[in-house]
């Protein structure tokens, strides 16, 4: 593993409150529960003087049922507000594990109102697990007062289907702000503290597990956080553990282009045997939308490359699809042609990246023969949706991400032969949440395909 | 005579190899050319009776069956890919973890997943130079531990390992990989059946019937073992349970939900894990709604579900396995996937 990761110190372990401590410890707890303003705030600085045993003690008393309510709220106030380094894991550990809404909401905000950073990670995971809405919502903001957005998916959800219109309400505010808030260009890792890093590298480290649930949770976190850790991935990606370095390499094309900073890490793993395939999928995916020459030419050569292995032949073409520059058409064009009948998956690959890249828009009514050859590749995605052998699933979510940017070219200049896509979404969506005992996966991929054929063909040349 | 010897030796110990390494081609002696490997439909050609178990199996379905699509969202969910979708394991490592692979997904866990070794060759249940894929016999193939990477992620291997099956030898594959004919020449089955055959869920636990005490004016116990799965019953996490219900023997009424085996997935913190461990034996008291001792004739079912949902627990049995072919199980948004794998009636005229 990392040296920066063996490097890190232990986690400090509370200790307990001495017993002789613990009637001390109740009344002053009693003092800051009947008192307000400075006296409650030096009632909290006098228990903390108590040690740091006390903020195990204070846990104890938060989750003591047969306290008042008023106790066991102070004792999370004290516990949060002190912005101790004691406090500051147990404060997680309710977020994580406190048994009551209102204890793992009170955690969050306290949380946010720390200045150190070394909390994050396990706040990110908890937005995987956390069920009541209302946690989120401050979970997400707890996140976004340190610039970190892995909430806002969340938010979407509880705007969008939330019983509660409160809670919607909130919702949609919180989003605003948080998205009003960015600043920062896409990809651009921000300086964050050591304690961050060090968290950081412990999840990185889990990446290397058998148990895929560690693993998991350390992909969901990494991806989560984005363009901040990219750089760490970027290292991991030479780390001496297979599963770290491939995981790592996951994380950074699951997070979109907000890893491009890797991409330079990424191009130099594109020789290795076991990374380059997943390479070069994450390497068209972290520069996608983006002007990165580097990128697109080395894959453009892979794709060519016949001497190639064909995993990493089938990457690159993967990776020209999620890359989707224009100036890859010809070359995507070219390879499809020349696989189309000797390996149909790679193919379907090249079929997608010529659907990804909306070639249906390069269309050019002067030269009726590059037409053709786009609309070839149109229709080999047409019936990559119901060939055997073939993913239809894997074409699908082209064709899923094609709709919108084709319909929003349509409106911007007369393309009659996009006019389909217009109403294709709607469509396709409404084959697939079409349910009937007649209706298998099978039937829909093959519906979706008369979908398409209907619009679509008639237009192909 | 001791040519006649010769030869019985030699027969005895061509036998005793093909007694321990399974099943024999039977091929041309002539050497053959190695050919490459790219796609399980390469092996189909002269393994047509294996290639065609595979392919009715689960392994051959972990990529494209219905069930897998539904819960994945078409693997939207990546984290499932590395299983479904591997790379070979002897690349990987036994024992290791797998990690997926880019290519071929739609072959899910294919020959090459297990039968694929590092430099190219094909790992085997014995060694030939003559027959095309040059096949190594390749003991590795047939423990415990060459499931595990795939298997073990919710310890199902290790419940093996834990149990007396694992002491007494009797591996993974000697329940979901059968000899075809009974004997190692004839090679074992490639199916991988499981949880997906009525046979071996039947097989895996007995259900029974008493009265608390012995008594017959008392309430009855309904008895549970695990006999046969060399695991807990079912095994792994998230969708499989299996559930048993009860109502009054001759009653086309609604059924009561007794007890529900399951670990839940790794989101339902709140939820216990109430699997059947290996070689168990539980009890369950049956009673009413006010909580008294059921004394009068019951019916009890055991259903088995890949997916743990019902549309209404009352009347699990509209949520059974449709009859026709044709209807796909997994299109409606509470998969119609239950199986009957016991169903007894206790007192009365049976």
């Amino acid at each position: 593993m990392d040296a920066a990761l063996a490097a890190a110190p232990a986690a400090p372990v509370p200790e307990p409150l001495p017993p002789e401590a613990l009637d001390e410890f109740d009344h002053l707890l009693g003092f800051v529960v009947s008192s307000s303003g400075a006296l409650r705030r030096a009632g909290a600085e006098d228990l903390w003087r108590l040690g740091d045993g006390v903020a195990l003690a204070l846990v104890d008393a938060l989750y003591d049922t047969e306290r008042t309510t008023d106790e066991r709220s102070a004792a999370l106030e004290v516990l949060g507000s002190g912005a101790h380094d004691a406090a500051n894991p147990l404060l997680l550990e309710v977020l994580t594990s406190g048994p009551d809404a209102w204890m793992r909401s009170s955690a969050a905000w306290y949380l946010g109102e720390l200045v150190t950073e070394g909390w994050i990670c396990d706040a990110v995971l908890r937005l995987k697990y956390e069920t009541d809405e209302s946690v989120v919502v401050y979970l997400a903001q707890a996140l976004g007062k340190h610039d970190v957005l892995a909430g806002l998916s969340g938010l979407r959800v509880i705007s969008r289907s939330s019983w509660s219109e409160q809670q919607r309400t909130t919702a949609e505010a919180l989003i605003a702000e948080l998205t009003a808030e960015v600043e920062v260009p896409v990809g651009e890792p921000q300086p964050r503290d050591t304690a961050f890093d060090r968290a950081v590298w412990s999840w990185i480290a889990r990446l290397g597990e058998f148990q895929l649930r560690g693993v998991d949770d350390a992909r969901f976190i990494l991806t989560n956080l984005g363009a901040d850790v990219a750089p760490h991935l970027a290292r991991a990606l030479s780390d001496d553990d297979r599963y770290v370095r491939l995981h790592a390499c996951q994380c950074l094309e699951r997070m979109g282009s907000k890893g491009s900073s890797a991409a330079d890490a990424l191009v130099e793993q594109l020789g290795s045997q076991d990374l380059g395939p997943h390479a070069a999928v994450a390497l068209g995916t972290v520069t996608q939308d983006s002007v990165h020459d580097r990128a697109r030419t080395l894959l453009l050569e892979l794709v060519h490359n016949e001497a190639a292995s064909p995993g990493l032949r089938l990457g690159a073409a993967r990776g020209l699809a999620r890359h989707r520059s224009r100036l890859s058409l010809e070359g995507v064009l070219t390879q499809f042609e020349r696989e189309r009948e000797r390996w149909p998956e790679l193919a379907q690959a090249l079929a997608e990246a010529a659907v990804s890249i909306h070639a249906l828009e390069e269309r050019d009514l002067a030269d009726p023969e590059r037409d053709r050859r786009v609309d070839a590749a149109y229709r080999f995605a047409i019936a990559c949706l119901d060939t055997p052998g073939l993913d239809p699933a894997s074409t699908g979510a082209v064709w899923e991400e094609s709709f919108l940017p084709s319909s929003a070219a349509l409106n911007q200049a007369e393309r009659p032969e996009l006019a389909p896509f217009e109403t294709l979404e709607a469509d396709w969506n409404a084959i697939g949440e079409r349910r009937g005992p007649e209706f298998g996966a099978t039937a829909m991929w093959r519906a979706r395909k008369a979908l398409l054929e209907s619009a679509l063909v008639p237009v192909l040349r | 005579m001791k040519p006649i010897l010769g030869l019985l030796v030699l027969a005895l110990a061509l036998w005793g190899a093909t007694f321990l390494f399974g099943e024999s081609d039977g091929g041309p002696t002539l050497p053959a050319p190695a050919v490459s490997h790219s796609s399980s439909h390469n092996c189909a050609e002269c393994h047509a009776q294996v290639f065609e178990e595979w392919s009715s199996g689960p392994h051959a379905d972990s990529w494209t069956g219905a069930a897998v699509r539904k819960l994945s969202g078409d693997f939207s969910n990546q984290d499932c890919i590395d299983c479904h979708a591997p790379q070979p394991v002897f690349v990987t490592g036994i024992a290791e973890r797998v990690l997926p692979r880019i290519e071929r997904r739609v072959e899910g866990v294919d020959c090459i997943t297990c039968h694929a070794l590092p430099d190219g060759g094909v790992a085997g249940s014995f060694t030939s130079e003559t027959v095309a894929c040059r096949p190594e016999a390749t003991v590795a193939l047939t423990r415990a531990d060459f499931c595990a990477g795939c298997h073990d992620q919710h310890q199902t291997v290790q419940q093996w390992r834990d149990s007396r099956w694992a002491a007494e030898g009797i591996d993974c594959i000697d329940c979901h990989m059968p000899l075809r004919d009974g004997t190692p020449s004839g090679g074992r089955r490639h199916g991988m059946h499981g949880g997906t055959d009525l046979v071996m869920l039947q097989s895996a636990v007995e259900v029974r019937g008493s009265r608390v005490d012995d008594d017959p004016a008392n309430g009855w116990l309904i008895e549970i073992e695990n006999v046969g799965a060399g695991h807990s019953f079912p095994t792994d996490e998230r969708s499989r349970a299996a559930d048993l219900f009860w109502r009054p023997a001759g009653s086309e009424g609604a059924w009561t939900h007794l007890h529900r085996f399951r670990s839940p997935y790794r989101y339902e913190t709140d939820v216990p894990d109430t699997l059947l461990p290996v070689h168990a034996t539980e009890r369950y008291a049956v009673l009413d709604a006010d909580d008294a001792p059921v004394t009068g004739p019951i019916e009890v079912v055991l259903l088995y579900k890949r997916s743990p949902h019902y549309r209404d627990m009352t009347d699990p049995m509209q949520d059974l396995w449709p009859e026709d072919p044709g209807v796909d199980p997994y299109a409606t948004d509470v998969p119609r996937d239950a199986i009957v794998v016991h169903r007894l009636v206790l007192g009365g005229d049976q």
